[in-house]
Order: C-alpha cells, then sequence, then structure tokens
C-alpha cells in the first residue's frame, strides 16, 4: 500500500507522472461514486460527478499544499460539485425547522412533554421500512445528507468531515442532531400511515 | 458548578453521543441510568443509525466491472487533457 499523505508520492501527483495518477483514481473512484449514490444521485449522474471531480482535481492538484489528507481535498471538491448538481445549498444554516418541532416536546422545566418520545421501531419493521428509508434520506437538506452520510454510514473521523465540508465541530454536532432527529420524525410519521 | 443535564439536553447529546467530553459522557450516562424516556429516545436514534446504514450500504453495490470501466474512462481523459497542454 502506498502512503498517498508522503511529500514523495504528492510531488510526483503534481508533476502529472501517470502512474501515481492511476495509482490515485483506481483507489478512489469506487469512493466517489458510492458517496455519489449515497447523496441520492442517479448512476448516470453519479458517473458524471466522479469522472469530473477527477478533472477538477488534476487541474487544481498544484495547489494542493499538503496540510490534509489527499483524499480530504478531493472529498472537498466531490462535494462542491454535488453541490452544483443539484443547486442546493451545502452552507450551514443558523435554523432548522425541526428544532422548533423538537422544541414543542419538551416542558419548560426540560422534562419531555406527556406522551413523548415515540419509538421508530415498529415504522421500520414492516416491509414498507425500505423505502420509507429511501424517502425520508431523499427529505434531507444536502449538507445534513452529506453529515449523516460520511460520519454514519461511512464513519468518517469528525476531523476530515469538518475539513471536507468546509463547517466546524460545532456545526458538525448541530448537523448530526438535526439529520437524525429528522430521520427519525419522518420515519415515524410515515410509519404511522 | 455541576448541572444535571435535562431530558432536552440528552435529546441532542445522544446524537453525537461518541463527541462528548469526560463530564458529559458521566452525566449523559447517569441521566440515562435513571430515565426510561430518556432511554427509550437513545435507542430509538441508533436504531435510526443502524437501519439507514444497512440500507443505503445495500443499495451502493455496484459491479466491479462498472467501477473499472468508470475508472478507464477517467484516466483517458486525464491523458489527453495532459498532452494538450
Amino acid at each position: 500500500m502506498i502512503n498517498f499523505s508522503s511529500p514523495k508520492f504528492i510531488e510526483s501527483i503534481k508533476r502529472g507522472e501517470s502512474s501515481a495518477r492511476e495509482q490515485l483514481v483506481r483507489t478512489y473512484t469506487s469512493h466517489l461514486f458510492k458517496a455519489a449514490l449515497g447523496m441520492g444521485l442517479s448512476e448516470e449522474q453519479s458517473n458524471d460527478v466522479a469522472h469530473s471531480t477527477w478533472i477538477t482535481f488534476f487541474d487544481v492538484v498544484g495547489k494542493f499544499e499538503g496540510r490534509s489528507h489527499i483524499r480530504t481535498f478531493l472529498f472537498g471538491i466531490f462535494y462542491n460539485k454535488v453541490n452544483e448538481l443539484r443547486r442546493s445549498n451545502l452552507k450551514f444554516l443558523k435554523t432548522d425547522p425541526i428544532e422548533e418541532i423538537m422544541e414543542s416536546r419538551f416542558a419548560d422545566d426540560g422534562h419531555w412533554s406527556e406522551g413523548w418520545p415515540t419509538s421508530p421501531d415498529r415504522a421500520l419493521e414492516n416491509a414498507q421500512g425500505l423505502s420509507i428509508i429511501e424517502e425520508c434520506m431523499d427529505k434531507l437538506p444536502t449538507v445534513q445528507k452529506a453529515v449523516f452520510q460520511l460520519k454514519v454510514v461511512d464513519e468518517e473521523k469528525n476531523e476530515d468531515i469538518c475539513n471536507i465540508l468546509g463547517i466546524s465541530s460545532t456545526n458538525l454536532r448541530q448537523l448530526l442532531y438535526r439529520s437524525k432527529t429528522r430521520l427519525k420524525e419522518c420515519v415515524e410519521r410515515k410509519g404511522e400511515r | 458548578m455541576f448541572k444535571m443535564f435535562s431530558c432536552k439536553d440528552i435529546s441532542k447529546a445522544t446524537c453525537h453521543s461518541d463527541d462528548l467530553n469526560l463530564a458529559e459522557k458521566l452525566n449523559y450516562k447517569m441521566h440515562l441510568l435513571i430515565c426510561g424516556n430518556c432511554r427509550k429516545y437513545a435507542h430509538g436514534i441508533e436504531v435510526i443509525g443502524e437501519k439507514f446504514t444497512e440500507v443505503l450500504k445495500k443499495k451502493r453495490n455496484i459491479s466491479s466491472e462498472k467501477i473499472t470501466q468508470l475508472e478507464n474512462r477517467i484516466l483517458e481523459s486525464i491523458k489527453k487533457n495532459n498532452e494538450s497542454e
């Protein structure tokens, strides 16, 4: 296994050595493609995004300073591409409607209100569980989807997630809260039908 | 001063429970020990993470042939770009 972080390897990438380029492309293309599918893109769109991410990557890699892992640099480009494609906003927003919904579930003293919390177990058990999951994932704002993918599905390190998405660790905690809470709400609401 | 987490605090903390400092972790665990409602909520959030991961990972299973084809196309166009520079 080659150390992609070594200055020697990064130099060879910047010089445009084709063997180094090939190693990098063969290592990370499947990650990019799967991440694109995970963000809800079609197979064709995922192909295109993976492709254009690499084109941009090799265009700008000369400016890469090696302060983060090259993979983090690559995925930063990738998420911007996804963002452009979905014409959505990867930025951290100050508020999210889910916070108000949650606020109403608690009494003034911070205890759960009567009848809360509810549980998603039964909604997920039945045969519709699978389609519920896809529908709810689809409804998440792009940045929350990205955070959920990176943290929960791919188990990336917090530091890397913050670098890839350009957010602070406080934002990350907030986005995890919003995404998980939204998914739970969505599943339970759909399960009622 | 040490202030016990409220249920509302727990509903937030449980979404990033791996990212709590020592005092917060203790606080969190103590609350769950005595509060059935929050145990229920924490379990719900955990189930969401597990179920979604399971389904999303399955969904992106894609043949290695398709990946190789994509890699080849990418390498081809990078090579072309390189030559035209």
